[in-house]
């Protein structure tokens, strides 16, 4: 037991090892991502037209922003808003990658995609606050 | 350490446990039973039809962008080739049903292990890692070993001391008691972990998971469509964990407590029953509370350490021996 305790708390995420890490630090600041049709200002359900949840598009977003910050050298708070848009658009294509094979994002007529970020605080005098804010919006092909 | 350091209750409690279980062979086949429905089926009352492993043709990933694990060394997307994913799915079955017949384990077992870990090393390569799978990969990996090493260990004449032969009893004994430290390791890897993030306040900041639970509870408002009806509010346990913090350190820690000290489900076989159904109902809330689940948890939880059929073997035995010394 206390070798896996070690592996897992040594090599962090390397599967079929992990640190999980889940909810292990709990913060009064959280935030999510979810996609829009600017058309009609809807949400796009992320299952059925993409396969893949919100939680972990949201991963994905901060996988592509972590590679941007390995490439260019760069800590979080060296990140520009263009970083993040540019983080953003990437988790599009990526997930237009993975429409293609799906029939609802073939058969849906969205021709432009918003990534929106919704920040959540917990404050002691307003209670629970969201703001939302957009990442990125692009032109998107859905055949 | 000295002895005399030692409180003699302290000595004397851990003196009586930490000894390895051992099991019977209807305990030993009702393991591999339910471990190999474990790898395929997960269905729960919430989801009677959810699958562990994807079936053939729902499984294409033909790249790796965030590669994990053995995906950093080598391409592994060729798992998911739509011509080689369902035959491995199937040789996945025949190697289950072996595995719970319990012959040939030593080779069974590591290709079983090794094909789910590869399959699940692809899924968590997408950018995307999930913690659902590792558990199960984990014991089919700790269990491969645990067949492999004493015969390993035998052919140099070197002993193991927690296997001191080959024979059938003492490696089926290890293999499940190498199982049950697993499946505690990772509950302990857990709570070190938030123990270690939090700087040791976890307890203290457990009302600010609030907030994670109205990002959790938002974020599938917009994976799928809700039922008619549904409501991603929760309301009413925000509405009480702001108004009853103490409450809410309460409830929460006492699952902390449960992660940091899974250790002691190794103590004896009462001790594994109450620490898997502490765990388990820790489970439970989270499900209850963020709608998040983690059924391949909560499916080892209920075979190796709730392990209902040994306590029902248990109870009837002493009932029939009960009734023959009465009459």
């Amino acid at each position: 037991m206390f070798v896996t305790v070690v592996v897992c708390l040594v090599v962090k995420e390397c599967y079929p090892f992990s640190h999980f890490p889940m909810y292990s630090g709990i913060a009064p600041v959280q935030h999510y991502f979810y996609l829009e049709d600017p058309a009609t200002n809807e949400p796009v359900m992320t299952r059925p037209m993409f396969g893949i949840s919100a939680s972990a598009m949201k991963k994905t977003y901060h996988s592509h922003l972590h590679n941007i910050r390995e490439v260019e050298d760069k800590s979080t708070k060296d990140l520009t808003p263009e970083d993040y848009s540019e983080a953003g658009s990437k988790l599009i294509d990526q997930l237009i990658e993975k429409g293609k094979t799906r029939d609802d994002w073939r058969e849906a007529e969205i021709k432009r995609l918003r990534l929106m970020r919704v920040d959540i605080e917990r404050t002691d005098t307003k209670g629970i606050v969201t703001t939302p804010s957009t990442v990125v919006e692009k032109e998107v092909e859905n055949q | 350490m000295s002895r005399r350091f030692v409180p003699r209750w302290l000595r004397d409690f851990f003196g009586r446990g930490f000894q390895p279980f051992q099991f019977g062979m209807v305990e030993a086949f009702l393991f591999r039973l339910l471990t190999a429905v474990t790898i395929f089926l997960l269905s729960t009352v919430e989801q009677p039809n959810k699958e562990s492993l994807p079936l053939p043709g729902e499984f294409h990933l033909p790249d790796q962008p965030n590669p994990n694990g053995i995906a950093h060394l080598v391409d592994i997307t060729w798992i998911s080739d739509p011509a080689i994913y369902p035959k491995i799915y199937y040789s996945m079955i025949a190697l289950a049903v072996v595995y719970v017949i319990g012959i040939g384990l030593p080779v069974v077992l590591p290709l079983l292990a090794a094909l789910h870990i590869l399959i699940f090393t692809l899924a968590n390569s997408q950018g995307a890692i999930g913690h659902d799978n590792q558990i199960l990969s984990l014991v089919l990996l700790a269990q491969a070993v645990a067949v492999c090493l004493p015969h390993l260990f035998a052919r140099r004449g070197w002993n193991l001391p927690q296997c001191p032969n080959t024979s059938r009893s003492s490696i089926r004994d290890f293999m499940f008691n190498t199982t049950l430290q697993v499946i505690a390791a990772c509950y302990v890897v857990t709570g070190l972990a938030k123990l270690f993030e939090s700087k040791g306040l976890w307890i203290w900041q457990t009302p600010d998971l609030i907030v994670e639970i109205v990002k959790t509870n938002h974020q599938r408002g917009y994976t799928k469509a809700l039922e008619a009806g549904a409501s991603i509010d929760q309301a009413d346990t925000i509405a009480f964990m702001t108004d009853h913090p103490w409450l809410t350190r309460l409830f929460l820690g006492g699952g902390f407590f449960f992660e940091l000290f899974a250790f002691m489900a190794l103590y004896n076989r009462l001790w594994a029953l109450v620490f898997g159904l502490g765990l388990f109902a820790m489970h439970r809330c989270i499900l209850w509370l963020m709608k998040l689940g983690f059924p391949e948890n909560e499916r080892l939880l209920i075979i190796y350490l709730i392990n209902i059929p040994f306590w029902i073997i248990l109870i009837t035995g002493f009932r029939k021996r009960d009734r023959t010394a009465a009459s």
